[in-house]
C-alpha cells in the first residue's frame, strides 16, 4: 500500500541546502541535548514524565503521524494514480475526532490512574490479561522493526541526496543521529524535537503549495491542463477506482485508533482538561503539514502533462523534481529539512514503542519486571535500531512489504481490543486475544503470501483492510459468546475510567 | 441500553463494510454495489464509534447525537453523489472551486466540513459531556479511596498471614 521512498533522489548537494540541512540539524542537536538532561528515569523516558502541555503535543503527535511518506511517496502516489491516492490523508479529520472522542480522555485517565507507560499496558490493565498485553507487544514489535525500516532506508536517500554520501552510509549516519537524541533522551527529547521538526513540516508544506498553486498558474489551469490528457486523474477515485480508494478510506480511518505512536502520546498531557482544544490544534496543525501532499502529486502530473517537465523516471521523484524545477532553493531546503524532520520524527516514536515493548509489555507478560528499566529501554532502542538499519540496508525491495503491513499490523492487532475494549464493558480477555491473534496471523501470513504471490487479491482490496475488518469482527464475535465473563475482567479503578 | 443499540450500529456497519470487500471478490470484478458498501459502512462505523465514545452515564449530549447522525448522512451521502453522478472529469468537465464537480464533493465532504464541524463540537461539549473540573476531582477521590482501601486490605491480608 505505501512505498516510501524507494527510488534515488536526484543530487540536490547545493551550498544552500546543505547549509540549511546542517542548520535544521544542529538546532535538533540543540534541543535534545536540552531535553535530554531532563531525562532522569523510565517516567521522563517513555511518556515524558506526562508533563507536556496541549500546544506540544498536538504538534509532536501531527509530526509523529506523518512519516516521510507525506512529503515524498504520498505525491509520488498521487502523481501515478490520481486523487486515489488522496484517500490515504483524506480521513484526517475524520480519524482524529475519532481518536478524541474514543481514546483521548480514557488512554490520559488510564495512564493516571495506573500510572502506565505503554499502549499494551492498557490492553492488560482492560482485561487484566498479560498475555494480552504481551501478545499485543509483539504485534508492535514486529510492525515497528518494519516500519522503522522503511523511514531509515528514506532518511539514507535523503541523505545521499543532499550531502552525497553513499546510501549506506546515509541510512546509517541518519540512524546514528535519532540513536543519539532517542538513548539519551528517550520520548523527551523525542517530544520536544518533534515541535521544532512538526513546525518545519508545516511551514515548509505551505510555502511548497503556494509555489505549487503559481507554478500550475491556478487551480483551474491546473485542473483544465490535466483533465484534458488524463479524464479519470482528477475524478473521485483517481485511476485506481473506488475500491481501491474507499479502502484507503477504511484502513487509514478506523485504524487510526491502533497506532501507538499516536495514541501513546495521549499518556503524555499534563492536565487532561487541555484536551478541550486538542481536536482543534491538532486538526489544523494536521491539515497545514498534509496540504503538500495533495498540491505536489496534481501539480507535477499539470507540468508534464504541458511538457513543462519531463516524465518523471520514479513517482517518488515527484517532489523533488518540483522543487529543482519551480521552488526557489531556499524552499527546496526547507523542504528537505521538513522530509527528514517527518522521518526522525516518526522513527523516534516507533523505537520508543519498540524499545517500551521488551523493556516493560513482554517481561510483564511472563510476570517479570526488569531491574533497571531505564537502562533496560536505552539499550533495546540501540538494538533495534541496528536490526532497523540493518534490514534497511540489506533488504531490497523487501523493505518496502515490510513498511506496507506495518500500519495494517497496528490496525488489526490494537484497535479492536483499545478502542472498543474502553468503550465497552462487554468485551472479555477472550475477544481481545482472539482479535489480536487474528490480526496477528491474518496479516503476516496474508502479507507473505501476497508478497511472493502465493495469493492475489482483486484490485483495490489489501491483507490491510481484510485484516483489520475480519479482527474487529472476531473481537465482538468472541466477546459476546464469552460475555459471562465480562464483569469478573473489569478491575474497579477501570471501570471509573470508563464511566468518567 | 443507548450502548447497546450504538453497538449494534458498529457492528452492523462492519458486517456492510465486510459485505463490500466480498463483493469485491466476485468473478469477473468488483460488483456495482462493493463501494456503495464500503463507503456507507466505513462512514457508519466511524460515527457510531465516536456516538460509543461519547456515551457518559447511559446518555449522550442531545446536540453529539444530531453531529454525529448528521456528520453519518453528510458524508455518506458526499461518497454516494460521487458514486451516483456520471463521470464528466474530461475536457471541459464541470469545475467547481477549480476541481471536478464530484472530487470536489468528495473533498470538500469528507476532509474539510469534519475540520470545521468536529474541533467545534468537541469544544463545546467538553465541559458538560466530557470532563469537567468536578468530573476529574471526583474521579480522582473515588481513585484515591479505592487505592486507601486497597493497601488497607493488602495490610489486613498480610497481618493475618
Amino acid at each position: 500500500m505505501i512505498a516510501l521512498l524507494q527510488a534515488s533522489l536526484p543530487r540536490m548537494t547545493q551550498p544552500l541546502i546543505v547549509t540549511i540541512a546542517l542548520l535544521y540539524f544542529a538546532v535538533v542537536a540543540v534541543i535534545a541535548t536540552w531535553a535530554t538532561r531532563r531525562t532522569k528515569n523510565e517516567r521522563d523516558f517513555f511518556v515524558a514524565g506526562a508533563g507536556v502541555g496541549l500546544w506540544t503535543l498536538a504538534i509532536a503527535k501531527m509530526a509523529a503521524s506523518l512519516s516521510g511518506f507525506s512529503f515524498v511517496g504520498g505525491p509520488g502516489l498521487v502523481y501515478t494514480i490520481g486523487l486515489a491516492g488522496v484517500f490515504i490523508i483524506l480521513p484526517g479529520a475524520l480519524s482524529n475526532a475519532l481518536g478524541a472522542w474514543v481514546l483521548a480522555k480514557k488512554m490520559r485517565l488510564l495512564g493516571e490512574a495506573r500510572g502506565l507507560l505503554t499502549v499494551p499496558a492498557a490492553i492488560g490493565a482492560r482485561y487484566r490479561s498479560p498475555a494480552a498485553q504481551g501478545l499485543a507487544a509483539v504485534g508492535i514489535l514486529i510492525a515497528v522493526i518494519g516500519y522503522m525500516a522503511t523511514n531509515l532506508l528514506a532518511l539514507g536517500i535523503v541523505i545521499e541526496a543532499i550531502f552525497g554520501t553513499s546510501l549506506a552510509a546515509g541510512i546509517w549516519i541518519g540512524t546514528a543521529v535519532i540513536l543519539a537524541y532517542s538513548v539519551a533522551g528517550g520520548i523527551l527529547a523525542g517530544i520536544f524535537t518533534d515541535v521544532f521538526q512538526g513546525s518545519v513540516m508545516a511551514v515548509s508544506s505551505l510555502m511548497v503549495v503556494a509555489f505549487a498553486l503559481k507554478a500550475g498558474g491556478g487551480l483551474t489551469h491546473i485542473s483544465q491542463t490535466i483533465m484534458q490528457a488524463d479524464a479519470k486523474f482528477l475524478g473521485p477515485w483517481g485511476n485506481a477506482g473506488p475500491i481501491t480508494a474507499l479502502s484507503f478510506f477504511f484502513v487509514f480511518s478506523v485504524g487510526s485508533l491502533g497506532q501507538p505512536n499516536v495514541i501513546h502520546k495521549f499518556y503524555m498531557l499534563k492536565n487532561p482538561r487541555q484536551l478541550k482544544w486538542y481536536l482543534l490544534l491538532m486538526s489544523v496543525a494536521l491539515l497545514m503539514a498534509q496540504l503538500i501532499y495533495i498540491a505536489i502529486g496534481v501539480v507535477v502530473k499539470a507540468l508534464v502533462t504541458q511538457g513543462s517537465l519531463a516524465p518523471l523516471a520514479k513517482a517518488d521523484q515527484a517532489t523533488p523534481m518540483f522543487l529543482l524545477h519551480a521552488a526557489p532553493v531556499l524552499v527546496a531546503g526547507l523542504v528537505f529539512s521538513g522530509v527528514a524532520a517527518a522521518i526522525m520524527a516518526t522513527v523516534n516514536s516507533f523505537m520508543n514503542a519498540g524499545a517500551a515493548a521488551l523493556t516493560l509489555d513482554i517481561p510483564t507478560a511472563f510476570g517479570r519486571k526488569l531491574s533497571d528499566e531505564l537502562l533496560w529501554g536505552r539499550i533495546t532502542t540501540i538494538v533495534l535500531a541496528v536490526i532497523a538499519a540493518g534490514v534497511a540496508q540489506v533488504s531490497g525491495t523487501l523493505v518496502a512489504f515490510l513498511g506496507i503491513f506495518g500500519w495494517g499490523l497496528f490496525a488489526s492487532t490494537i484497535a479492536p481490543a483499545l478502542a472498543v475494549g474502553l468503550n465497552w464493558e462487554g468485551a472479555t480477555k477472550a475477544g481481545a486475544i482472539a482479535s489480536i491473534c487474528t490480526g496477528l496471523g491474518l496479516t503476516l501470513v496474508g502479507g507473505t503470501l501476497g508478497y511472493f504471490k502465493i495469493i492475489k487479491l482483486p484490485t483495490g482490496v489489501d491483507v490491510a483492510s481484510l485484516s483489520l475488518i475480519t479482527s474487529l469482527l472476531v473481537f465482538f464475535a468472541v466477546s459476546w459468546i464469552t460475555r459471562r465473563n465480562a464483569a469478573s475482567e473489569l478491575d474497579a479503578d477501570i471501570q471509573l475510567v470508563m464511566e468518567a | 441500553m443507548l450502548k447497546s443499540s450504538i453497538l449494534g450500529l458498529v457492528v452492523l456497519s462492519l458486517i456492510v463494510v465486510g459485505t463490500g470487500y466480498a463483493g469485491s471478490f466476485a468473478p469477473g470484478g468488483p460488483t456495482a454495489w462493493a463501494p456503495w458498501c464500503i463507503s456507507t459502512g466505513t462512514c457508519g462505523a466511524l460515527m457510531s464509534l465516536m456516538a460509543l465514545g461519547a456515551v457518559r452515564r447511559g446518555r449522550i449530549a442531545p446536540v453529539l447525537q444530531w453531529v454525529f447522525a448528521g456528520m453519518f448522512l453528510w458524508c455518506g451521502g458526499c461518497f454516494a453523489v460521487a458514486l451516483a453522478l456520471p463521470a464528466n472529469e474530461g475536457a471541459g468537465g464541470t469545475l467547481l472551486f477549480g476541481f471536478p464537480l464530484r472530487s470536489t464533493i468528495v473533498l470538500l465532504g469528507v476532509a474539510v466540513v469534519p475540520i470545521l464541524v468536529f474541533p467545534l463540537a468537541w469544544a463545546l461539549t467538553f465541559d458538560s459531556s466530557m470532563l469537567s473540573e468536578d468530573d476529574l476531582r471526583r474521579l480522582r477521590e473515588a481513585q484515591a479511596a479505592m487505592a486507601l482501601g486497597n493497601n488497607a486490605g493488602g495490610r489486613a491480608d498480610e497481618v493475618s498471614k
